[in-house]
């Protein structure tokens, strides 16, 4: 059965890795429905946070292949029960009629999402959580006319206390501190 | 980040000759012999020229092979690294150069060659503006490489370089490209010269990772076994593993069958020897695969050529897959044990522990196979009576005249499948062929290149009528530099396999397939190797017996049937239990 895997990677910050990635993906014809790529903790790691729609015997290969990059340090697939993941959004409000202001910030403190910036006829808010929270809030929002929308890829860590390294580089990480420390 | 200070690296030596400069050519150079290469297949031009420069002064270090085709420097860099289990090196320039070495770095890719192939590439400051002879070889190699890197400073060469021997030929081997900017090739290095050698890579473990209590569970399943098998694939020849499998082998008292790759990992007299799998392999092997209660896979990746149907493949077996890639072990066969490992250790780990033991009923439904598979098969192959000589019986002479010692090497299509069927390898080490990408025109480059790596193993090349002219200019190779390659052109006017297929599966719709082949003697004579035509067979012996008599390169046209086909055959989409005789 398919259903959403987060697959995260640890690499070298190397030109040319996303390049690499993503060709597993590829031509294997798995669309990535959402990728963020930033420096973790670490200096010199990237994190790449994939994720697809697949399979679960898919999202092992796909682990597999990845790990067979040289660069990339380690990578694990997760299902969402086992993840804690989230997303942001920015939303470009219309309050050229400025009796709609009031509402639309009320809205926002009830949603947990803030002002990002107002200027007359518009006002940005930001909000995160899910992709289902933020399309509930998108909902919410349109009817007093929604100029722009846009949301970052799904970011996500896994539900156990040790660092990601530790779980499943130990080696990696005592070499990495004997480089960098 | 510095990409090159990830590796554990160790300086070895400190080389700095009259307190002159070094520049990032010479450099290269120097790693190169330090990494211990004595051969380089490769054509110069314009990016790569402060390289070629470097080479002159090298050339009693470095013997450098000329090609006629960047493609041809790479299947020899093939042929070289397999016969002698070295890495093979090619160097060419950029733009054209580098993308005639995409079909040998695919291939090497694909049949785990260790290959590092250094290309030249326009200057840092010209990247990305569409300059003369520029072409993205880093994007367009990175899926077709077990890495790659661009060098753009003299300085990072020493380092790059020993990672890149490391990267090809440890773990699964493969295919590693440096695209070297010119400014690094001409600039001074900053610092000192130094050897490095690299030893790991942060990130890329190859090392085994398995338990014993998984090799406990699988002598176990080995030893209660009623109705074991074993493949054998390359891994078996990459680690050099041949004494284990003959030692588990006789051991057990189990049947052992190849893949096309693994070929001579195994005496094909050996009485529990029952051939080679896969789509044209014996009848027997094919059958009997979903029969067998335990299949032991060593060092093979159940290739779909092998498994046919995987939905109808050995279902009813326990499979124990002993593998060095931890991507292949559960990838296309659900495995009742994996052990990723080196083929040569999990054997010498699980030897101990596996019984005393003979299968001789099974073994007869082997034999069995094999008599029905002769009827209907070999013996008309090998010993026609009537027609046009046949592709099996030139290589059966081949096998006979050569007492199974030669180096084989096959091109693509009917005559490959004919020589993995009739050669009966007798040396380990001796058959190599493009497996997997199937590459037409691989033989005559990868047959000079194994020649160079291994001067004194008799060397011979069966090529079709059809691959030999994918290539058929690096006869000027062999010819240039005297290496004294038997080659065997069988010649049926055909792209044979394709042909086969034609009249199997698209009602004889011959589709253009058929050739009007030029005169191969005249080229060849023309290129000044000695040829010779025979289209009779009771010329055959005397003309194998010349060819392996010559001292020089020399190529036998054998005019043979037109339209003979391939059997065994498990079609495309079939189950191995479906391979059919005729």
């Amino acid at each position: 059965m398919e259903k959403l895997y987060t697959i995260s990677v640890f690499t070298e910050n190397n030109i040319g890795l996303l390049n690499r990635l993503t060709i597993i993906f590829t031509r294997r014809r798995i669309n990535i429905e959402s990728l963020t790529v930033s420096e973790t903790e670490k200096k010199g790691i990237s994190r790449f946070t994939i994720v697809v729609r697949c399979t679960e015997d898919m999202s092992k290969k796909l682990v597999q292949q990845i790990n067979k990059v040289i660069e990339v340090l380690i990578a694990y697939a997760y299902d969402a029960d086992n993840m804690i993941f989230s997303e942001v959004a920015i939303y470009k409000v219309n309050t050229e009629e400025s009796i709609k202001l009031t509402p639309i910030v009320n809205l926002a403190n009830e949603h947990g999402a803030r002002v990002m910036y107002m200027e007359p006829g518009f006002a940005a808010l930001e909000k995160t959580g899910t992709i289902e929270d933020l399309m509930k809030f998108y909902d919410l929002l349109k009817p007093f006319g929604l100029l722009e929308f846009v949301h970052s890829g799904r970011i996500a860590i896994h539900k156990q206390r040790k660092q990601a390294h530790e779980l499943y580089h130990a080696e990696e990480l005592t070499e990495y501190e004997r480089i960098f420390v | 980040m510095n990409s090159t200070i990830q590796n554990d690296t160790i300086k070895v030596n400190t080389i700095m000759k009259e307190n002159r400069q070094i520049n990032g050519s010479e450099a290269l150079m120097m790693s190169l012999v330090a990494e211990g290469v004595d051969t380089i297949f490769g054509y110069p031009g314009g990016a790569i020229m402060p390289v070629y420069d470097a080479l002159y002064d090298y050339r009693d270090k470095l013997n450098h092979i000329l090609v006629r085709h960047e493609q041809g420097a790479g299947h020899a860099a093939e042929g070289y690294a397999r016969i002698s289990g070295k890495v093979g090196v090619c160097l060419v320039t950029s733009g054209p150069g580098a993308t005639n070495l995409i079909t040998p770095i695919t291939d090497a890719m694909m049949d785990s060659v260790p290959m590092v192939c250094i290309v030249g590439q326009v200057a840092k400051s010209l990247l990305g503006t569409d300059a003369f002879q520029e072409a993205d070889v880093m994007g367009m190699t990175m899926p077709i490489t077990k890495w790659n890197y661009q060098v753009t400073s003299a300085d990072e060469i020493p380092e790059i370089i020993a990672k890149a021997f490391y990267i090809a030929k440890s773990g699964r081997p493969g295919p590693v490209l440096i695209d070297i900017t010119k400014n690094a090739q001409f600039e001074n290095l900053s610092k000192e010269f130094v050897n490095v050698k690299c030893n790991s890579v942060r990130g890329y473990r190859p090392k085994s990772n398995y338990t014993y209590e998984q090799i406990e569970k699988a002598a176990e399943l080995i030893n209660s076994a009623n109705k074991p098998f074993i493949f054998i694939g390359q891994g078996v020849l990459i680690s050099k593993s041949e004494n284990e499998i003959h030692e588990l082998v006789n051991k057990a008292g189990i049947p052992v069958a190849s893949t096309l790759h693994g070929l001579s990992a195994f005496p094909v007299a050996h009485p529990l020897y029952v051939g080679m799998l896969g789509m044209h392999g014996n009848y027997g092997p094919n059958l009997l695969t979903n029969q067998a209660d335990v299949i032991i896979a060593v060092g093979m990746r159940f290739d779909d050529r092998v498994t046919g149907d995987l939905n109808r493949y050995a279902k009813q077996a326990k499979v124990i897959h002993i593998e060095v890639d931890p991507a292949e072990i559960n990838k296309n066969v659900k495995t009742a044990v994996s052990i990723n490992a080196d083929a040569k250790e999990a054997l010498q780990v699980l030897l101990p522990l596996i019984c005393k033991n003979e299968h001789s009923e099974w073994l007869n439904q082997f034999k069995e196979c094999e008599l029905k598979e002769y009827e209907k098969v070999i013996q008309n192959e090998i010993y026609p009576t009537e027609g046009g000589l046949r592709m099996g019986e030139v290589i059966n002479k081949i096998s006979e005249k050569t007492k199974g010692q030669a180096a084989l090497i096959a091109d693509v299509g009917q005559h490959q499948m004919m020589a993995a069927r009739y050669y009966k390898f007798e040396r380990t080490n001796s058959f190599i062929s493009s497996g997997g990408l199937g590459t037409m025109g691989f033989a005559l480059p990868a047959a000079f290149g194994a020649k160079v790596a291994a001067p004194e193993r008799e060397v011979v090349a069966v090529i079709g009528d059809g691959c030999f002219q994918m290539t058929i200019q690096e006869l000027g190779t062999i010819a240039q530099n005297k290496l004294p390659v038997k080659i065997v052109i069988l010649n049926n006017n055909f792209l044979g396999m394709v042909r086969q297929w034609q009249e199997m599966f698209f009602d004889h719709r011959y589709s253009f397939v058929e050739l009007q082949n030029p005169d191969f003697i005249k080229i060849t004579e023309g290129f000044g190797v000695k040829a010779r035509k025979i289209t009779d067979r009771s010329e055959l012996d005397n003309a194998v017996e010349e060819m392996i008599a010559s001292q020089e390169p020399y190529l036998l046209e054998v005019v043979v049937e037109k339209e003979v086909n391939v059997f065994p055959m498990v079609a495309t989409g079939a189950s191995v239990a479906e391979v059919r005789l005729e």
